[in-house]
């Protein structure tokens, strides 16, 4: 009883340490990152709901369900791929320009949506 | 110009009815004068009928491609051969060719006879054997008890009309019986309940050929190619001594004052003859329900009417068929549709229904088998094809959150783009 | 080149299509030019399949189609009148072209210029791709392997550059792909294999994510938009293992970014939280998904894809699958003739691309390795295989050659004290080749010497023989064995001379002229395409096996006795049915051969059909002792019909068969219900009508009257 208490605790206390460092790294992010992180999370919170939608209603209308779920999954990951294409950090596109990063993400962007929209009806 | 040619085609039509060729094959030509009466018979109904001994080496049916007669009276059990021919082949192909033909035999009938008789799927007994009856005969002065009277005809007034005689027919002769396997064999007259076949005089010493129940006295076939063949047991039956027979007490001390020959053998040929139980059907169409049209392909669950028009030959006259048991199956492998036909008194039967939701090529299929009615068999494609892509329900209710996130994601994107591209 | 090479059969033959399934392809492709793009789409073909009928536009790849149909649309927008089967003939071998610039970019993306040269040179003439390209083979494998080398190149591309248009670019490959062959779940499953390796073997990058995880995405989207895949993207086994990888992918991803941006101290803590949060979070997920999987309709593999990973899974339950060839594992003779000098490089391939392992190069390495072990469970992968064993050898050979040169370059050097001008020069186009796969060999790699010249000489001229070897063999192979047809035959006399047997035209056209519109005509499923397409007619059974039930019947009809095949028929609607016989020329892929086949098939579903009938004494024969079933079924009676006479004048022998070398064992045979109504030239195909019932029941086994008959004998 008593360790698991401990535990607990331990675990309350380490969660605590990890959300304020987390916090306090976070905050050096510069700001354009942040605003993608912003869509990022987003995203995620469309594509959870409406997974959550279909669970409590059924998969009927699957093929709209599949466009609108896959669509907020590819805007996920064109972001989290535009975010890393442009986090100054990174050492692995030094030679990208953000602007060239951002013309891809639109293109695939474009695409995605293309897709989407042929297939939701 | 119009009245004229229907005036045409009316006596064309009458001449082809009146004028029908009937072919009377006898061994002896005896039998044209014991037979008068019922020779007289058809002669009245406008048949003209040649008469010709079976063994005439002359005897032709067939010239080149033509057939010479429309139908034939087989009165010759005893032929061996008939014209030039050793056996009845000529006579199948006239029966393949949708000829009728009435064939009457006895218990002497020939080899000829019996496989004539097999060829259309009866069995007559053996040579010798004739029907007899030790309970319920007839009292004349035979010793033999072979002179019978039975009343088993068929109930069918398609084949014998309203022959309601209830007075019994006078049989003298062979019996057939009917291969359990044989789907056209239909019996008109049965046997009396105590009758067998079998060798007149002779002991008998096992079973012998039961009558009742299997054995016909007249059977009937209707082939395929349209043709309708009789086989009576009996040359005797269509006698005038038969037809004319005043009065007789059987055995079991009932009394008849005349005997139902002369009807039953009148309305049978009528039959065979086809003056009776035929059925034509026209103007078979099916379209989608409320239109005229009729398409090449439905698609699955469409709503269709199906329709056709049925007559019956009633005395020379082509009149609305009125039966409620006609049904039209709707099938792909199996029926998905099985419903009976309405009609509207006027021969018209229809009905309608809602296509499966399986699509395939289906058949309309009517399959009207009635004893004594032409059998009505016919079948109609028609394909059922799937939905197209833009005919499904589009838009739903239940997807709207769908399009909501997808419209939200595509707003986000925008804004992603000005939000992006101008804060430095 | 690989253009060219694919025209023997044009020469050889004439502009004719080939083999079975092309037959299919071409007819639908002339739909699409006639019909345009949304009939095609909802076209319900009610011409196969009687009476079930086909939805033509969800269960065909349409890839090929499309690509004939718009070749089609633009050499008319042109002004250039041509035909559509002469577009369907050349579009194999114009796709095979592309395929080897697709495979040269894919080796110069992982190796360099010189390998993808050579890589491509090898491409342009391996047999088994041939086999499939020659000209007038309108297949879909034809593009799909463009199509699929061209996915691997940009994938790679992608890989390497981490751009997300690459990527995307990839994923609309992909698009082409999937709508071209079903072997597309090669891609789909190949992918998250090499992400996984890469993630596990610590190579996990930002540009991986980038390749990886959009081409997912977009890939699943446009494959679900494909009527024939449909939801089977998402809901099909064969496609989890892609999402699984996908998950895992985002897993590390953000452990590393955690790892990144937190303390280490928090990290530590960070990581024990994380991981047991993690691992309770993906096993319930991974339960949600098996439940999902479980209450889905489409639960479990397919057969073909069962049959892939258990090689005896297919002969086991479903005899259909395993009754194609295609479908059998190969023989080890065909790994020589189709791959040839590639398959004897392909190691040594492997084996230099692990110096040095990129990410590009690790995935070379998976593609080729799950590409052995797939051609080696059914022949029709070995296409598959083709790529990656040219892309391979093209790699050793190019290390071979690079590395002889400069031994030879090497020597000069030595002996004219010239400074290494020359070898810098032989080095240039291998820019990666930094030491050579010789060098693993320890003579080489511990001293780095270059190898003696003449030594080097000898091997170039090895390797120069090897190549022109190859060349030569590939020549042959595609003029010699891949070029038939099948349709129209070709043998050569005892006196050299050939002969053309042309008999397949001739059937399909007597089909077509002499019998009426709405025939419907019966064959075993082999022939249901070309019957369809060459003679116009509707067809019970085709090369698309969709529905078991149905080819079962029409085993089931051949396999029983004359009569029980004609109420088949019967309830069928078949007017005509056809029978392949080679027993007069011998011709050895003939009816009687696939007929136990029949037997099998028809026998998984009606029990009352057993293969043991069938055999005779020592297994399956035709002669006097072959099994009872057989003497009697309609299959043998349709094939021997008339056979003994014929076969007196031919070989000398009352019906003696040419295939099976035997004399057959029923020589009298009388058919009832059937009537001969064609019989071609060389007695390969025969047609007969299915006649009408009987006008009358004649001679009917009458129980009673034999019973009679005794009865009177004894008294």
């Amino acid at each position: 009883m008593d360790s698991v208490t401990n535990r607990i605790h331990d675990f309350k206390s380490n969660a605590s340490i990890i959300v304020k460092s987390f916090n306090s790294e976070y905050k050096k992010t510069p700001l354009r990152i942040k605003v993608i992180d912003a869509f990022i999370v987003y995203a995620l919170l469309t594509a959870a709901i409406q997974f959550l939608y279909m669970l409590c209603v059924g998969t009927f209308p699957f093929n709209s369900f599949l466009s609108g779920f896959f669509c907020s999954l590819g805007f996920f990951v064109l972001s989290v791929s535009l975010r890393m294409q442009v986090d100054p950090s990174s050492t692995e596109f030094k030679g990208l320009l953000p602007e060239r990063a951002y013309a891809d993400f639109v293109f695939c962007g474009c695409l995605l949506f293309l897709v989407v929209w042929n297939f939701m009806g | 110009m119009f009245p004229v040619l229907l005036l045409l085609l009316s006596t064309a039509f009458t001449c082809q009815a009146s004028s029908q060729k009937v072919l009377v094959l006898l061994d002896d030509f005896k039998t044209r004068s014991t037979h008068s009466l019922y020779f007289n018979d058809l002669i009245s109904r406008g048949y003209e009928i040649s008469f010709k001994s079976a063994s005439d080496k002359k005897l032709q049916l067939k010239d080149w491609d033509e057939w010479l007669y429309d139908k034939i009276v087989l009165f010759a059990p005893t032929a061996t051969g008939l014209g030039a021919n050793s056996d009845h082949t000529t006579l199948l192909e006239f029966i393949d060719a949708g000829k009728d033909v009435l064939v009457a035999v006895d218990s002497s009938a020939s080899e000829l006879m019996r496989s004539l008789a097999a060829d259309i799927g009866f069995d007559l007994d053996a040579r010798g054997a004739s029907v007899t009856d030790h309970v319920d005969y007839v009292k004349f002065a035979m010793a033999d008890h072979t002179l019978i009277a039975s009343e088993e005809f068929m109930q069918s007034s398609a084949i014998l009309g309203n022959f309601t005689d209830s007075a019994p027919i006078l049989f003298k002769g062979a019996a057939a019986t009917m291969s359990p396997e044989s789907t056209l064999g239909i019996s008109i007259l049965g046997a009396p309940e105590t009758a067998f076949s079998h060798l007149p005089g002779k002991p008998v010493t096992d079973n012998p050929l039961v009558a009742n129940g299997y054995a016909s006295l007249v059977a009937a076939i209707q082939a395929r190619s349209g043709a309708r063949i009789v086989l009576a047991g009996s040359v005797d039956m269509f006698s005038n001594a038969y037809f004319t027979t005043a009065g007789f007490e059987t055995a079991s001390g009932k009394r008849f004052d005349k005997a139902g020959n002369r009807a039953f053998c009148d309305e049978v040929t009528k039959w065979a003859f086809h003056e009776r139980g035929v059925l034509r059907v026209t103007n078979v169409h099916h379209s989608h329900a409320g239109e005229q049209e009729q398409p090449d392909w439905y698609r699955v669950s469409d709503d269709l009417e199906f329709g056709l028009d049925i007559f019956e030959l009633v005395g020379g006259v082509w009149q609305p068929f009125k039966a409620d048991d006609v049904q039209v199956e709707f099938v792909m492998l199996d029926p998905y549709i099985r419903t009976k036909l309405q009609h509207n008194e006027q021969g018209h039967f229809y009905t309608a229904f809602k296509v499966p939701d399986v699509y395939g090529v289906y058949k309309f299929v009517i399959n009207y088998h009635r004893a004594g009615y032409t059998p009505l068999e016919l079948a109609k494609t028609v394909s059922v094809r799937p939905f197209r892509h833009n005919e499904f329900e589009r838009f739903l209710v239940a997807a709207y959150p769908y399009y909501m996130s997808v419209f939200s994601t595509m707003a986000a994107f925008f804004v992603f783009g000005f939000a992006f591209l101008y804060h430095k | 080149m690989a253009f060219s090479l694919r025209l023997f059969s044009v020469v050889k033959y004439e502009s004719v299509i080939h083999e079975f399934d092309p037959y299919f392809n071409f007819r639908v492709t002339i739909y699409l030019t006639k019909q345009g793009f949304y009939n095609l789409w909802n076209w319900f073909d009610d011409r196969t399949w009687y009476p079930l009928g086909r939805v033509i536009g969800g269960t065909v790849y349409p890839g090929l189609i499309w690509t004939a149909g718009v070749m089609f649309k633009v050499l008319h927008a042109f002004n250039i009148p041509i035909n559509v089967q002469e577009v369907c003939v050349f579009t194999a071998p114009l796709f095979s072209a592309f395929c080897s610039l697709a495979a040269y970019l894919l080796v110069k993306e992982i190796r360099g210029r010189g390998a993808g040269l050579t890589a491509a040179a090898f491409m342009a003439m391996v047999p088994s791709y041939i086999s499939r390209s020659v000209a007038g083979s309108f297949d879909n494998e034809g593009v799909a392997i463009f199509a699929l080398v061209f996915v691997f190149f940009l994938y790679v591309k992608a890989l390497n550059t981490g751009s997300l248009a690459w990527s995307s670019a990839a994923a609309l490959a992909y698009l082409y792909m999937v709508a071209s062959w079903g072997g597309y779940s090669f891609i789909i499953n190949l992918l998250p294999i090499h992400c996984l390796a890469s993630i596990f073997t610590g190579r996990l990058t930002a540009k991986l994510y980038i390749a990886y995880a959009p081409l997912i995405i977009l890939g699943t989207l446009e494959a679900a938009s494909i009527p024939v895949v449909g939801f089977n993207a998402v809901l099909m086994s064969e496609h989890f293992g892609a999402f699984f990888a996908f998950g895992i992918l985002h897993a590390a991803l953000a452990i590393r970014y955690i790892k990144d941006i937190l303390p280490v101290k928090a990290y530590n803590a960070a990581k024990t939280l994380v991981l047991t949060s993690g691992v309770v979070l993906m096993s319930g997920i991974l339960l949600l998904v098996l439940f999902y999987v479980m209450s889905s309709p489409t639960f479990g593999w397919t057969g073909r894809s069962l049959s892939l990973l258990d090689p005896t899974y297919a002969s086991k339950y479903i005899p259909i699958i395993a009754s194609v060839s295609e479908h059998q594992p190969p023989a080890w003779p065909s790994y020589f003739t189709d791959l040839q000098a590639a398959s004897i490089l392909m190691p040594a391939g492997l084996i230099a691309l692990f110096w040095p392992l990129t990410p590009a190069s690790l995935f070379l390495i998976l593609y080729a390795c799950t590409a052995v072990y797939f051609s080696g469970v059914m022949v029709r992968l070995m296409l598959v295989l083709a790529p990656a064993a040219c892309c391979l050898a093209g790699i050793a050979l190019h290390e071979a050659i690079a590395t002889l040169f400069k031994g030879v370059h090497a020597a000069r050097d030595e002996q004219e004290s010239k400074p290494l001008k020359e070898d810098v020069k032989a080095k240039k186009p291998s820019k990666p080749a930094k030491a050579g796969f010789w060098s693993i060999l320890p003579g080489f790699s511990e001293t780095g010497r270059p190898i003696p010249r003449d030594a080097a000489i000898v091997g170039l001229l090895g390797l120069a023989a090897v190549a022109l070897f190859y060349t030569w063999h590939s020549i042959w192979v595609s003029a010699e064995m891949y070029s038939a047809p099948s349709i129209v035959m070709q043998t050569r006399g005892g006196d050299g001379s050939i002969h053309i047997f042309d008999d397949f035209r001739e059937g399909y056209a007597w089909l077509r002229y002499n019998t009426p519109e709405d025939a419907i005509v019966a064959s075993w499923w082999d022939y249901g395409y070309q019957t369809t397409a060459m003679a116009n007619r509707t067809v019970l059974v085709d090369n698309n096996t969709w529905n078991n039930t149905h080819i079962a019947t029409v085993g089931r009809a051949m396999a029983s006795p004359e009569k029980q095949a004609w109420e088949i028929y019967r309830a069928l609607d078949v007017t005509h049915v056809l029978v392949i016989f080679g027993g007069f020329i011998g011709y050895p892929s003939d009816d009687i051969n696939k007929f136990l086949w029949m037997v099998r098939i028809g026998g998984g579903v009606f029990p009352d059909i057993k293969e043991k009938d069938f055999l005779g004494e020592g297994g399956y024969r035709v002669d006097t002792k072959a099994g009872k079933a057989l003497l009697d079924c309609l299959m043998y009676k349709l094939s021997y019909y008339r056979y003994a006479e014929a076969s007196l004048m031919t070989t000398g022998q009352l019906g003696f068969d040419r295939v099976r070398n035997v004399q057959i064992g029923k020589m009298d045979i009388s058919l009832e219900y059937f009537e001969e109504v064609f019989t071609s030239e060389h007695w390969m195909v025969r047609i007969y009508k299915v006649l009408d019932r009987p006008a009358r029941d004649g001679k009917l086994p009458n129980p009673r009257s034999s019973r009679g008959k005794i009865r009177r004998g004894s008294s």
